[in-house]
């Protein structure tokens, strides 16, 4: 296996947007709105689209703009139809993602066509082509690894600044409007950072499958930890591991497997976005089953009662 | 010159969403009293606090806390919602919970400092729960839960504590704890007002009642109110008429809006 | 994605649109049939999926289908005759598709995790897992034949349908519809309480399970032609519309098909009008459209008809209003308390009384007293005097006495028993009373009938006019 530069910079890009993407998914994993993450990546591209034909390019602060306001548009226009016209939550949401992302498709096929939007690389990704570019033209640090690093850093500011709110609100909103914790304020914060994140981590892993490192990295830490300081911690870690593993996985073993399994010749290497995610997955049903089997027998110590409380809920 | 009412409110009235309705509420509750709300189940006794709390919008009527609105005043009060609102799968612990309670006084941007901490600490120490500070929320009792609460409630160092149904579902050591907690923070000067669940232990608990079921049907001190003719006016009494009437108000008040 | 292009010869739009519409050509009609019948089973089972609250398990499902779909394709090359068999990857798809439904119930049952994340771990697993197979599937490696385009089917190819295709989504559209009509008791019952069913006895695992199975069939259908995300869509957007017109379900069932169908047909014509519109996202725009139209006009929750509600409303409370002061004035007037029934004297129906003098108290406008008092007039319930006097037919007469019972009534009730000071009590039942209608009066009635004579109408309760 031959290992260069660009490998490494792919590696490096890949493991700072998972561990970005972690950050705000903590939150939307706490306050049961993992399927808004997944609205959001989706209602970004109109954003997108729009910032591409405004900046007559790829600029990134246009970019990161239009798709802000479209994923923020996206919750919006869910609370609204819930509120006016009494759409049940989910189908609201269903119903404004899938329309803003017609929208975009719609606006980037007559509008942007020229623009390099492929819809395929909207939706998977494409961190090669984004690292490999820039290496030929000269060596340095890729652009897509600056955004990771950007997505990463502001995200942590975000969450570091706005802890104390984020807990607050996510955990009794009612509560804490009366202490003064600005749940509204606070909930489209989150929203707009989750949508900056999507949009930074689309050109490399593709809308669609940032939801998986928002939401499942969270969610395995949620089974191994009750606490919310080590469940951010463990998140970033675990987003980490699956990152470097899935890229390493998707260098050669994935795709040999998959199709050595089926007799088919020898592939080589497979879409990295897709491999994180399924180590993500993999991690998650492992991690599942170990705990459900640990559970099975449960350590007894004497003199210290058991909590089984709220084990088989 | 200061209001010596707590809380005073008038012409209350909320129809909300299929909520219980709470007809022109008129309520004067003195500082330095403990006050019990009860009335028959869908009376409208959590839509009363939260209606003066601001959570839920009211139809018509005034509420005044210590002579000011709600908003001028909201550091005085502490709140303490029902156990079922919150979901106690969250991965903190009960000081972080108790934590929460600062938050006014630590604000945007400033981090946790161990006053805070240590205040947390002491509350946790009040309410019995210090050994158990670290431990997740979802571990606990129904009661201990309970106790988490009211000690966020208490680090607030508020003037007035509104609780909703603080006694349901706890065991026995957690009422002698809060009903002991309650009457210090009266000795000490604060008022309390707490919708309670619990008929034949109000008037034990309390000494101030307010009989509720969909309008105020009485309220002032215990051994005023908590009489034959009053309660049975309170739970008597089919009211059917009054909810729909509400029924029909909230309906309208829905179309316009 | 692709538009059909390529078959629309003529040159101007507005052409284009006429031949679509009266004389599409044969391809387009393939399209026209696919994709109706396509949204006319998405949105009849998206109904179920929508009372349950699971609206977005259809997108789940919908992502899942991918890796059974390259699984399936490299399955077939390998031991089939390779290329794109419909029949193959169908099968892969309804395999996957279950599995996700399956998943998302194990998460559920097995783990702290809460339903949004049950649905959005498998769905974002499941479409990675599709996204490494399709990778291995376009390598240049294996050099499968037809591989390329198969990451289309996310937006599907409507351009390309074929009549095989059509005739497919038809047969199952029409499949799925059977299976419905089958079971809607059942369904219904399941889909309104769900531990109801249970307790019966009825068998709604199994229920559950068709429900499931038929969604995925549809799903599967659809997804190589209109692709996932309108497929997704259909089954999220049209029963939302068809629940802003009717709270009935066989309605529901049927708006929702309708607009299903509709606006698969108009997505369909616009795509084949207007160059590079890609048909799928053209269908989920129009369906969007039919969505907010109805937000606006729908009969059950639209704002224009819930403001025309309102309107209603406030018409026939200033009538209702305008009769009680009538009376009010007739009572004062004659200084007597007036008997209902038949036998008041018809003479107070002669009597004439100044409308503008009576309204003076309420902030009416000058164009509000006479539309009010003609909207009377047509009712038949008074006639206009010379100047401003009217006077009160016989029927006015019986109506303003019924009106003013109720009214005093129902104030009377809120004072006695909601403590309501009689001062206030005036602005609460004028804005109730309209909406009750019939069924307060006649409870009011009763409540009363005990107190007071039912023949005497109580005198105002309050003082005055109104506080509000």
């Amino acid at each position: 296996m031959n290992w260069n530069i660009i490998d490494t910079w792919l590696l490096v890009t890949a493991s700072l947007i998972a561990m970005a993407c972690v950050l705000p998914g903590v939150f939307l994993l706490l306050s049961r709105q993992s399927m808004v993450a997944h609205g959001i990546a989706h209602a970004v591209l109109p954003g997108i689209v729009i910032g591409h034909l405004v900046s007559g390019g790829v600029e990134t602060p246009a970019l990161l703009t239009g798709a802000i306001i479209a994923g923020i548009l996206c919750t919006v226009f869910t609370r609204f139809l819930h509120r006016f016209s009494g759409v049940e939550e989910g189908a609201a949401l269903g119903i404004s993602f899938t329309t803003l992302f017609a929208i975009g498709l719609i606006m980037q096929r007559l509008l942007a066509d020229h623009v390099h939007i492929e819809p395929s690389h909207v939706l998977f990704g494409n961190l090669e082509t984004a690292i490999f570019q820039v290496i030929l033209e000269g060596g340095g640090v890729p652009d897509a690894a600056w955004r990771g690093l950007f997505a990463l850093a502001i995200n942590l500011v975000f969450v570091g600044f706005f802890f104390k709110e984020l807990t607050i609100t996510t955990f009794d909103a009612a509560h804490g409007d009366t202490v003064g914790a600005r749940p509204r304020l606070t909930y489209y914060l989150l929203m707009a950072m989750s949508a900056l994140t999507c949009v930074i981590a689309f050109e490399a892993v593709g809308s669609i499958l940032v939801v998986a490192m928002i939401i499942v990295p969270p969610a395995i830490a949620s089974l191994l930890t009750k606490k919310l300081k080590t469940l951010v911690a463990l998140s970033l870690l675990i987003a980490l591991f699956c990152a470097v593993t899935g890229y390493l996985l998707s260098l050669g073993f994935l795709g040999d497997t998959i199709s050595g399994a089926m007799g088919f010749p020898k592939v080589g290497s497979t879409n990295t976005a897709g491999g994180i995610s399924v180590v993500c997955g993999i991690v998650f049903v492992v991690t599942l089953i170990t705990k459900k089997l640990a559970n099975r027998n449960p350590p007894h110590t004497p003199g210290q009662r058991h909590d089984t409380k709220k084990e088989n809920e | 010159m200061p209001d010596s009412n707590c809380l005073n409110v008038k012409h209350l009235t909320v129809c909300y969403d299929r909520k219980p309705a709470l007809w022109e509420a008129q309520v004067s509750i003195p500082q330095g009293t403990m006050t019990g709300i009860v009335g028959p189940n869908g009376a409208g006794k959590s839509t009363f606090l939260k209606a003066i709390l601001d959570l839920i919008p009211a139809t018509s009527g005034s509420v005044k806390f210590f002579g000011e609105d709600y908003r001028k005043v909201r550091h005085r009060i502490a709140y303490v919602p029902q156990r079922e609102s919150v979901d106690w799968d969250y991965p903190i612990s009960a000081r972080e919970v108790v934590v929460m309670g600062r938050y006014r006084s630590i604000g945007l941007f400033r981090r946790v400092s161990r006053e805070d901490r240590r205040k947390a600490d002491e509350a946790l120490d009040r309410v019995g729960m210090l050994d158990r500070a670290d431990n997740q929320i979802g571990s606990l009792s129904g009661g201990q839960q309970q106790r988490v609460f009211l000690a966020r409630a208490l680090v607030q160092e508020a003037d007035l504590y509104l609780m909703d149904e603080p006694f349901a579902g706890i065991d026995a050591t957690t009422e002698r704890v809060i009903l002991e907690l309650m009457r210090d923070l009266r000795e000490s000067g604060a008022s309390l007002v707490c919708v309670h669940h619990d008929l034949p232990t109000v008037a034990d608990y309390f000494d101030h009642l307010v009989l509720l079921n969909l309008r105020v049907v009485a309220s002032g001190a215990m051994n005023d109110v908590f009489t034959r003719e009053q309660l049975t006016q309170c739970y008597g009494g089919r009211l059917e008429l009054l909810s729909k009437l509400a029924d029909s108000l909230a309906k309208l008040e829905a179309l316009r809006s | 994605m692709n538009s059909p292009d390529s078959w629309i010869l003529a040159s101007s739009w507005l052409d284009r649109l006429i031949e679509a519409v009266r004389s599409p050509s044969y391809n387009l009609k393939v399209i026209y049939l696919g994709v109706t019948s396509l949204g006319l089973a998405a949105g009849v089972c998206g109904c179920f999926l929508l009372f349950r609250k699971r609206s977005l398990l259809s997108d789940t499902i919908g992502h899942s289908t991918l890796p059974g779909v390259c699984i399936a394709f490299l399955l077939y090359a390998r031991w089939g005759s390779g290329g794109k068999s419909f029949i193959a990857l169908m099968i892969g798809a309804l395999i996957t598709g279950w599995l996700s439904v399956r998943a998302v119930q194990w998460i559920k049952n097995n783990s702290k995790i809460k339903e949004d994340a049950a649905l959005a771990i498998p769905l974002t697993v499941l479409y990675g897992l599709g996204v490494v197979l399709l990778s291995v599937v376009q390598d240049s490696n294996l050099n499968l034949q037809g591989s390329s385009g198969l990451e289309y089917y996310l937006f599907g190819m409507v351009a390309s349908m074929i009549q095989a295709e059509a005739i497919m989504l038809a047969v199952v559209s029409l499949g799925a519809l059977t299976v419905i009509s089958l079971f809607f008791k059942e369904l219904n019952c399941l889909s309104f309480d769900e531990d109801f069913v249970a307790s019966q006895g009825l068998p709604h695992r199994w229920l559950d399970e068709v429900l499931m199975l038929t969604c995925l069939t549809v799903t599967i259908a659809g997804l190589q032609t209109v692709g996932l995300l309108m497929i997704m869509a259909a089954f999220i957007i049209p029963p939302a519309t068809a629940r802003l017109w009717t709270d009935s379900m066989p309605w529901t069932l049927a708006i929702a098909g309708f607009v299903g169908a509709t606006g698969a047909l108009i997505g369909a014509i616009a795509s084949a009008v207007i160059f590079r519109l890609p048909a799928g996202a053209a269908i989920i725009l129009a369906s969007a459209l039919l969505f907010g139209f109805s937000m606006l006009f729908g009969s059950r929750k639209g704002w224009v008809v819930r403001q025309l509600k309102v309107a209603r409303l406030e018409k026939r409370l200033s009538e209702n209003q305008l009769l009680r002061d009538l009376f009010d004035r007739l009572e004062a007037q004659q200084k007597v308390r007036l008997l209902a029934g038949l036998d008041f004297s018809s003479d107070l129906a002669r009597v004439s009384l100044p409308v503008h003098d009576i309204l003076k108290d309420r902030d009416w406008s000058q164009r509000k007293e006479r539309s009010v008092a003609r909207s009377l007039s047509r009712q038949n319930l008074l006639k206009f005097k010379r100047g401003d006097f009217v006077r009160l037919t016989t029927q006015g007469l019986e109506r303003a006495i019924e009106v003013a019972r109720t009214h005093r009534l129902t104030e009377l009730y809120l004072i006695e028993h909601a403590d309501v000071a009689p001062a206030r009590v005036h602005q609460y039942v004028e804005k109730i009373e309209e909406i009750t209608g019939p069924e307060i009066a006649s409870d009011i009635h009763q409540l009363f009938s005990n107190e007071l004579e039912q023949a005497l109408i109580p005198a105002e309760p309050h003082r005055g006019g109104d506080t509000s």
